[in-house]
């Protein structure tokens, strides 16, 4: 009688363990996943508008290489013409 | 105590299969802990990306800035070149273009046929007329310009030569005179439309020396040859020239031993080997 009374009480310890452990986690609510997800767009333009940035920047440089090329051009017309 | 294993077994089953409900579910959902990582990465990402951004638009605003400016200086050097060339912009955009039409019409001239170019000397004298004015400008100290004019001087070269190999295809051209009672070579040489130069009165004897026998004697109805262009074997003797040095010429024998060989040819003119006349049209013969 006693082994049968803790038989049953080990078996039920045992099923109980099974579902505390498996249901005491903490997990993200929905609110949570949509700031995530929100954040993670906010990063991502951040980036794409950093690529633009660049592309931007290099066809400037590219830009100033040629005026700086049509001005040394300039000065150089400048110096035969007043020879 | 079959039964109790029995029992142990179910146990541990439902065990098992309670965990392996709750990880079902918890695959579905993020862990908090795995929300706040991904959380804070992304939230580094934007920050770098911002700070990347911050500079970039700062960099970009000083390469426009730096842009303007070299407009600017590239404006006021061009600005420096007009008025060292006493012209404008628009001044030197027209002086460019008159070149490139003088270009064309000498490139129209080349590609006449022979018989129509050798009546365009006149056209031809004027265009060089106008390159010396051009070249003349001060817009011409620019590089194109430069550049253009030599390219218009190399096409009035060849255009001159082609213009001579028409002339000396067509032959010498010439005009008829016929003589007048009181003329004599001196007075006809002297008529502005003859040559305007009494002096030249050698070159209508030497020239029709088979009709003028005596250049002190012509006679009215005479048909003389004026001549405007020389043959290709004559030579019209200038100042100082004399038989040994005309034969000498490169472009004659480039032998002057062969003097000889041109007092042959023009016994009927040269009477004394050793007197010839400026405008003289001696025959050269063949080598």
């Amino acid at each position: 009688m006693r082994f049968n009374t803790k038989f049953k009480s080990l078996i039920l310890g045992l099923t109980l363990t099974g579902f505390v452990f498996g249901g005491c986690t903490k997990y993200a609510s929905e609110e949570d996943l949509q700031a995530l997800e929100r954040q993670k767009n906010a990063a991502l333009a951040a980036e794409q508008r950093v690529e633009e940035l660049k592309r931007t920047k290099a066809d400037l440089e590219r830009q100033v290489r040629t005026k700086q090329s049509e001005l040394n051009e300039a000065k150089r017309i400048l110096d035969e013409v007043r020879r | 105590m079959k039964s109790k294993k029995l029992l142990i077994l179910i146990a541990v089953l439902i065990t098992v299969s309670a965990l392996g409900i709750n990880n079902a579910v918890a695959q579905e959902k993020m862990k908090y802990e795995d929300y706040l990582i991904e959380l804070e990465k992304w939230r580094d990402r934007e920050e770098a990306a911002n700070t990347q951004i911050a500079t970039l638009e700062g960099e970009i605003t000083a390469l426009r800035n730096q842009l303007s400016d070299l407009d600017r200086q590239i404006a006021d050097t061009y600005n420096l070149i007009y008025r060292a060339m006493n012209t404008t912009e628009q001044g030197f955009r027209q002086y460019i273009n008159q070149l490139n039409r003088l270009q064309d019409q000498i490139r129209g001239l080349m590609n006449l046929s022979p018989g129509e170019l050798a009546k365009r000397g006149d056209e031809i004298e004027a265009l060089k007329a106008r390159t010396e004015e051009y070249a003349a400008r001060d817009e011409a100290k620019h590089p194109d310009s430069k550049r253009l004019l030599n390219e218009i001087n190399s096409l009035l070269r060849r255009l001159e030569a082609a213009y001579q190999r028409a002339l000396d295809s067509m032959g010498p051209r010439f005009d008829n005179y016929s003589v007048v009672r009181g003329d004599y070579l001196w007075k006809i040489a002297r008529k502005p439309d003859i040559y305007n130069d009494p002096f030249q009165w050698v070159k209508i004897w030497t020239k029709n020396r088979d009709l003028v026998t005596n250049p002190d004697l012509i006679y009215p109805g005479w048909n003389l040859k004026i001549y405007r262009t020389l043959a290709k074997n004559d030579y019209e003797v200038m100042k100082g020239d004399f038989l040994y040095k005309i034969a000498g010429n490169s472009s004659v024998y480039g032998d002057p031993f062969m003097w000889t060989k041109i007092y042959e040819a023009n016994k009927g003119v040269i009477s004394d080997p050793n007197v010839i006349y400026p405008y003289m049209i001696l025959i050269i013969p063949d080598k």
